[in-house]
Parts: C-alpha cells; structure tokens; sequence
C-alpha cells in the first residue's frame, strides 16, 4: 500500500516537473524508472527498465501537443511489476518492458482527456480575468493540473496496488518465449519512430546530405556521437557563414556591420 | 533607435519602471508552472497570462486597465518551453513596459511560431537525444551515474538557458525583435537544422539496431594441396552480405519505411509505434531478425 502510493505520488511529480519546472526532466522513461526502481527497493532494475524504454522513446516529444505513448508511467508500473515477479534480473527486465512497453501504449487514451478538460477551466479564467480576480486566476491555473495529474496517477496506483506477485506470476506464464524476443527487437527498432518523427520536422528535401555526413562518420569512421555533435556544430556554422545571402535577406545580413538607415529603419517605424 | 524609444516612453506619461523583483516574480512564475493548466483550445495562455500578472498588475494601478491586460494575455498562445518562451516572455514584458500592448501583442504572436520550431530541434532532438541516450546506456549497464548525469546536465543548462533568454529578451526588448525579424533568426533555425541533421545521420545508424539471423546455404568448391576439387556446403549468413552492401542497412531501411509511413499517410506516432511495435514483435518472435547477433558485442 505504502508503496503504492509512493509510485502515485510520483508519478504525479514526474508530471509537474514535465509541465513545469523541468528540473531533471522526470517525466522521461529514464528518470521515472529509476527513481520507480528506488521506491520500489530495486534500483538496478528501474534503472534498466528506464533505460531501455528511455532508447525506445529518444526523440519521441509532444510537438505541439501531440499525444505521444505515455512512457512515463509505461516506466513505473513496468518496474513495480517486474519487481512482483519472482524470476531472476534478466526475466524480470523482461517481465518490465513486457507490461511497461503495452501499459504505455494503452495509456495513450487517456493523454487527451487530461490535455482536454483543462478547457474549461480557461474560460473560467476568461471570466476571472475580465472581473480582475487574480486570486482565481492562481487558483484556477494550480487546479487545471488536476486532470494531468489524474489519468496518471489512477492506472498507476491501481496496478502498483491490485497486482501482487501471484497476479504477475500468472502474467507472466502467459507469456510465450518468442513474445519475450519478439520485444527485444521491439525495444530496439522503436527509437526509428522518434527519428522518423524528427525527419518530419526537418527540410529532408533541402538538406538530405547533412543526414548522409552524420551517417558515414558513424557507419565507416566509426566515430563516436560526441564526436559527430561537434563535426555538425562546425558543419553548421561554415554553411550558414558561408551561405550567399537570398535576394530577399541581403539587406538584413549587411545590417550588424553596415548601420545605414536602408536596412533595418522601416521595419521598426512601421511596427509600433 | 534608443532616440526614438525614448521618444516613445515619453509619450506615455502613465508609464511606470518594473522593479527587479517583479520580473523575479514573472520568471519564476514562469518557471514554476508554465505548462501545468495546458489545454487543447488555448494551449499554453492560462500559463503566459499567469506569468505576466506580477508585471501587469505593478503597470496598471488602474483596475480596469489591469482586467484588460490580463484578457489581453489569455490569448491562444504555444512555443518551446525552454529554448523560445522565456526570450518571448522577457521580450513581451520589455513592450509591456514601455506601455505599448499591441507591440507586445504583436511580438508573441510574431516569435511564437519560429521559437517553437527553433526550440523543439534544439531542446528535443539536439540535446535531450544526446544526453539521455548517453545516461541511458549507462543506467543499462547498472551504471547510477548514469541518470545523475542526465539529470544534471538538464537541471543547470535548462535553468541558465532560461534566465539568459529572459533577461535578453527584457533587455534588448525591440531591438531584438526588429534584428531576429531581419534575418538572424533564419540563420539560427538554419544553423539548427543542419546540426540537427547531421547528428540524426549519426543516430539513426548508432541507436536503432536489427541485424537478420537468417543464413543461406552455398557451395563452395575448394582446391586440395593434391589437386583435387573438393565441393563444401557451407551457411552464410545474410547479415554479412547485407553488411558488405551497406553497413547498418536494416536500421536505416526500418527508419525509412517509419518516415514514409508517417507522410504517406499522415500517420499519427502512436499507430506508427503500434505498426512498429507488431512487426517488431512479429519478426523477432519468428527469430529471423534480433537485436544483435548471438555472441555480437554491441
């Protein structure tokens, strides 16, 4: 029960620092899993489980506010329950991100109803606003995290806390040999879908060779990541330092050298 | 320019200078709580106009005046979080200020588009991919360092990140928008992009991993010492050939076929993870496709 709530409690946090502050980022699979692996007395296995549903879900961001599988808690029930698993280190990692991988799947229903009830609050907001009533518009902007928090800590703590070990082992006899491989392929081509969703956001048709640069420093000179940041870090500033300037931009690219009245004057009369 | 923004403060009378702990007051604020009312219909303006009413309130003695400039900033509103709103922030209190509110209007309206896109490639795709498949790798190996470091590396340099912004954002106030509209903030997007670019090059081959268990048979016909021709029926396995073709050809044609996915039709992520997800579990339940090779050592 104890622990139950613990995993409630944070995953609630995990939740408020994604919408918040963002102080260690708690709300990825990495640090949810971990500190779920602490609270449950297993930190390796968090860590593990974290980990590996972290690789799974690299890249992988609400962009716009899109819903995306929530890994999150995919994380901490995965690590609560292979912790109820009897087996040894390697089955119940298997054991975690057999139930964590689906558990975060599943739990993407819920995403929308949290991102949508919060609508109503704003027109309160609205009303609050034009009365000047500061003290509801704090209130009202503290409680519109109320449904957030709620579609993640209710599946949390209802698994943490209804699935003992008897319910996990029979779980777990369900699950033939090639499930468990079959996920360990899984968990290792998932990270394409968070690639493939950054190659959406970015001009593939305008700059495909700045993928082929990154590939061949990887794939033939075996050069480590770091690395490869930091060649694209130089790569980049030569391109847009030696990029000719558009017809359109020329006025504006001579403009920190050049402060002739042509280049930056109308823009700025015009605005105000 | 300064001549003229002084001219402008100047014709409105009413104006009053922001004392430093207002603008505390709004960054933490902002910090705090940006995203916690976040809603599909208006997104991130509950958080921006919550943000803003410690300054709003200090510039508007008047009640009605105040009522009105809260209104103003429940306006929709939506960019990145860590890279992109702070600068927005301290640049819209900056117009606030200088009693101007269709200028700042104007500028969340103006930067919130580029910033979010700027801020996403780099916050996102950039660092985070980096600092957590690194963290990651580590907590897999058992290693605790290996959150700890992830965890840091988000906690000093996203709060830097953000005071910086904010305080650039207030400081430069019109003069930065005036240069990001002209051209500077095309060159940062740019810089990003192929930054970006270049290290998803180098990840998608490094973190995505399928090799194929799969062997064909081959006869080999070997020459003995004697003279003799001796005929061999030897496995090969696939992988290597694929290998001599094109080195991680399967983690690049898994990536491929995801994106395409994705722009044929328009596909959302979840179904492409669930597309994934069943054909991943469906080749490798068969054991024609692995993670790794038996006995490979990465």
């Amino acid at each position: 029960m104890l622990i139950a709530l613990l995993l409630t409690l944070w995953v609630i946090l995990c939740t408020y620092d994604m919408l918040g502050p963002l102080l260690v980022y708690a709300s990825r699979a990495l640090i949810a899993g971990t500190v779920a692996g602490l609270i449950v007395g297993d930190l390796p296995l968090g860590m593990a489980i974290g980990g590996t549903l972290e690789l799974a879900s690299l890249g992988v961001y609400t962009y716009g506010g899109a819903t995306i599988p929530d890994y999150t808690t995919g994380a901490i029930i995965g690590t609560a329950l292979a912790h109820a698993s009897p087996g040894d280190f390697t089955h119940q990692l298997a054991i975690g991100l057999g139930l964590g991988i689906p558990a975060a799947l599943l739990l993407t229903a819920l995403d929308p109803i949290g991102r949508f009830l919060p609508t109503f609050w704003i027109h309160r907001a609205d009303r609050a606003a034009l009365e000047g009533r500061t003290r509801e518009m704090t209130v009202l902007h503290w409680t519109g995290f109320i449904p957030w928090a709620a579609v993640r800590a209710i599946p949390t703590f209802l698994a943490a806390y209804f699935l003992n070990s008897s319910a996990v082992t029979n779980i777990e006899k369900a699950i033939p040999t090639g499930f468990i491989n079959g996920l360990g392929l899984v968990g290792a081509i998932l990270p394409a879908v968070g690639f493939a969703m950054l190659l959406r956001l970015l001009p593939v048709a305008k700059y495909w060779y700045m993928l082929l640069i990154g590939y061949v420093l990887y794939a033939y000179l075996k050069v480590p990541m770091l690395g490869i940041a930091l060649f694209g870090v130089a790569v980049a500033f030569i391109f847009v330092t030696l990029k000719p300037s558009d017809p359109a931009s020329t006025a504006t690219s001579s403009a920190p050298n050049d402060p002739a009245p042509t280049s930056g004057t109308p823009a700025e009369a015009s605005d105000v | 320019m300064s001549e003229q923004t002084i001219q402008r403060r100047e014709e409105q009378p009413s104006t009053i200078a922001l004392t430093r702990r207002v603008l505390n007051r709004a960054f933490w604020r902002y910090v705090m709580a940006f995203e916690i009312s976040w809603n599909y219909e208006r997104m991130q303006a509950l958080g921006f106009c919550w943000a803003m009413i410690p300054v709003l309130r200090h510039l508007n003695p008047d009640d009605n005046k105040f009522a009105a400039a809260m209104q103003r900033h429940l306006v929709f509103f939506n960019t990145s979080k860590v890279v992109g709103g702070p600068l927005i922030l301290g640049t819209t209190i900056a117009m606030e200020e200088a009693g101007s509110a269709t200028s700042a209007d104007g500028v969340k309206v103006a930067m919130m588009g580029p910033m979010a896109g700027i801020g996403d490639t780099i916050t996102f795709a950039l660092y985070n991919s980096i600092i957590f498949s690194i963290g990651a790798n580590w907590a897999i190996e058992g290693k605790v360092i290996g959150p700890i470091f992830t965890a840091v590396l988000v906690l000093i340099p996203y709060l830097v990140v953000r005071r910086w912004q904010f305080n650039l954002g207030y400081k430069e106030g019109k003069n930065l928008v005036t240069r990001l509209s002209t051209g500077a903030l095309t060159k940062v997007n740019e810089g990003a992009t192929i930054l970006g670019m270049v290290v998803l090059g180098g990840f998608i081959p490094s973190i995505v991993k399928m090799v194929t268990t799969l062997t064909y048979k081959q006869n080999i016909t070997t020459t003995t010492a004697t003279g003799g021709k001796h005929v061999v029926t030897q496995a090969v396995p696939i992988q290597t050939q694929l290998d001599t073709v094109l080195p991680y050809l399967l983690p690049v044609a898994v990536t491929a076929f995801v994106y395409w996915l994705l722009r044929k039709f328009n596909l959302n992520p979840i179904w492409a993870i669930v597309v994934v997800f069943v054909i991943g579990l469906g080749l490798g339940w068969f054991g024609w496709f692995a993670k790794a090779l038996p006995g490979a050592t990465s």
